[in-house]
């Protein structure tokens, strides 16, 4: 899955978070319905905002759209911090209908998105959190799980041997254990690998900040 | 498959004895449920809830209806967040869990925002539009006819309003898909015999998650009953999906 289609649901939560705690940026919204597109072009991301009761859905693609944004994520963040898109030149392109664009980015000027500081919440879910935590943590324990589990089958398995009736209870056949035996040193590899991915990334953002 | 049939797992069952035997699963683990869900998804399974939350971006003058609320997790994490005009009705078809789900809102100090319904998702006993927000955690696999219940959902909720629908779904990754059936088949049931003392229903939860239409064909199905602006979220691998769609 594209880190784009990972992003878009945190992204979302952060800015209706925003937008919901400002009363008049969900008013500026109100009765605004379409699309608007925003391009970020750094990244070569595209998405739609479209506002809805609660603040904005965002979904994937640049299309359909009533207006489009293009700009850089430096850009998006001046924005986000309420600078007025006219005086941003050609930091930002408008496409479409820009009267409806500058509305939607009214809404989110007025919020008042500290998106530097937010940038954590959104990607911490991504590549912390859904990747780090729950592939690391949860794949982790998946695999301590099935260690113990897969000796456990094992000690009843030869627990079963050794009784009078073999072949009855949980017992696992050997061909099974090693398959899964493989399956969790293969996937033992790739968290390893997948951990240290995302602690370079974190401390690439650290250098950044 | 013919109309008087549907599936209970990978079994064929009558159409009228899915719901019984459903109810029998939830009768036998709601003692557990908490601790299993915990055991079996290494705590994830928060993680998926508070997304699921935040991602419904409750309001304070909300009317939610929380479908399949069982223990009432999803519902006691949105009422947090509505007002003293806000409203939130857990429903479910197995009384057992919603009476855990009732004494955990009562607990959490929700009692005066909450109510209680035995409901079945086919046929909801609620009047058209009265519903801002819905959601169903982990239910919607254990519904006999999805079609039906989606359209049921869309009755009842106001224009505007959304759907979210957390559920079990078809991992992305190829390895993860080999581990996850293994785990699920193989250590799940062992594991709800020692904690639940049950295995087979256990063994019904893996299975009905095999038979449950992945990310795509549930939001067509989506699509068909008249939810717009429809799309999915993939939490772990694609292990869980978050649908959402609007009704306008």
């Amino acid at each position: 899955m594209a880190l784009l289609d990972q992003v878009l649901g945190p992204l979302e939560i952060v800015l209706n978070r925003a937008l919901g705690a400002s009363p008049q940026a969900l008013a500026d919204l109100e009765g605004a319905q379409e699309p608007v597109a925003l391009e970020l072009r750094d990244l070569g991301w595209a998405f739609r905002m479209t506002p809805v009761n609660h603040g904005l859905q965002l979904l994937p693609g640049a299309e359909p759209a009533r207006a489009g944004v293009s700009t850089s994520l430096v850009g998006l963040a001046r924005l986000a911090a309420g600078e007025d898109p006219r005086a941003m030149g050609t930091a930002l392109h408008l496409n479409g209908d820009a009267e409806y664009a500058e509305r939607v980015l009214g809404a989110l000027r007025e919020a008042r998105i500290d998106l530097q500081a937010e940038v954590r919440t959104v990607l911490q879910p991504v590549l912390g959190g859904q990747i780090g935590a729950q592939f690391g943590q949860g794949l982790r324990g998946l695999l301590d799980f099935g260690r113990s589990s897969v000796r456990e089958l094992l000690l009843g398995r030869a627990a079963d041997d050794a009784g009078a009736d073999a072949g009855g209870g949980e017992a696992a056949d050997p061909e099974q254990t090693s398959k899964w035996m493989d399956l969790v040193d293969d996937m033992a590899s790739a968290v390893d690998r997948l951990e240290a991915r995302v602690r370079r990334l974190e401390s690439a953002a650290d250098d950044q900040a | 498959m013919n109309q008087k049939t549907t599936h209970f797992g990978y079994a064929e069952v009558d159409w009228k004895e899915k719901a019984s035997r459903v109810s029998q699963v939830f009768d036998s683990v709601a003692g557990r449920y908490d601790v299993m869900n915990d055991l079996m998804s290494m705590g994830v399974h928060r993680a998926w809830k508070r997304f699921t939350v935040d991602l419904a971006c409750v309001q304070k003058n909300d009317q939610i209806l929380d479908l399949a609320a069982g223990t009432g997790d999803l519902a006691a994490a949105m009422a947090a967040k509505l007002g003293p005009r806000g409203g939130i009705t857990l429903a479910d078809y197995n009384y057992e869990m919603l009476s855990r789900g009732r004494d955990r809102m009562i607990d959490d100090g929700f009692a005066g925002l909450a109510t209680s319904v035995q409901a079945d998702a086919e046929a909801l006993p609620f009047a058209d539009d009265s519903f801002d927000c819905m959601t169903i955690g982990f239910g919607l696999r254990n519904v006999r006819d999805k079609d039906k219940a989606l359209r049921s959902m869309l009755r009842v909720l106001k224009p505007g309003g959304r759907l979210l629908i957390l559920e079990f779904s078809k991992p992305s990754n190829p390895l993860l898909s080999k581990v996850y059936d293994t785990y699920s088949f193989e250590i799940l049931p062992r594991m709800g015999q020692a904690v639940a003392g049950d295995a087979e229903s256990y063994r019904y939860l893996a299975e009905s998650i095999r038979m449950h239409p992945d990310q795509d064909t549930l939001q067509n199905m989506m699509n068909q009953a008249g939810f717009e602006r429809t799309q999915y979220y993939n939490l772990t691998g694609g292990i869980v999906a978050v649908h959402r769609g609007y009704k306008f």
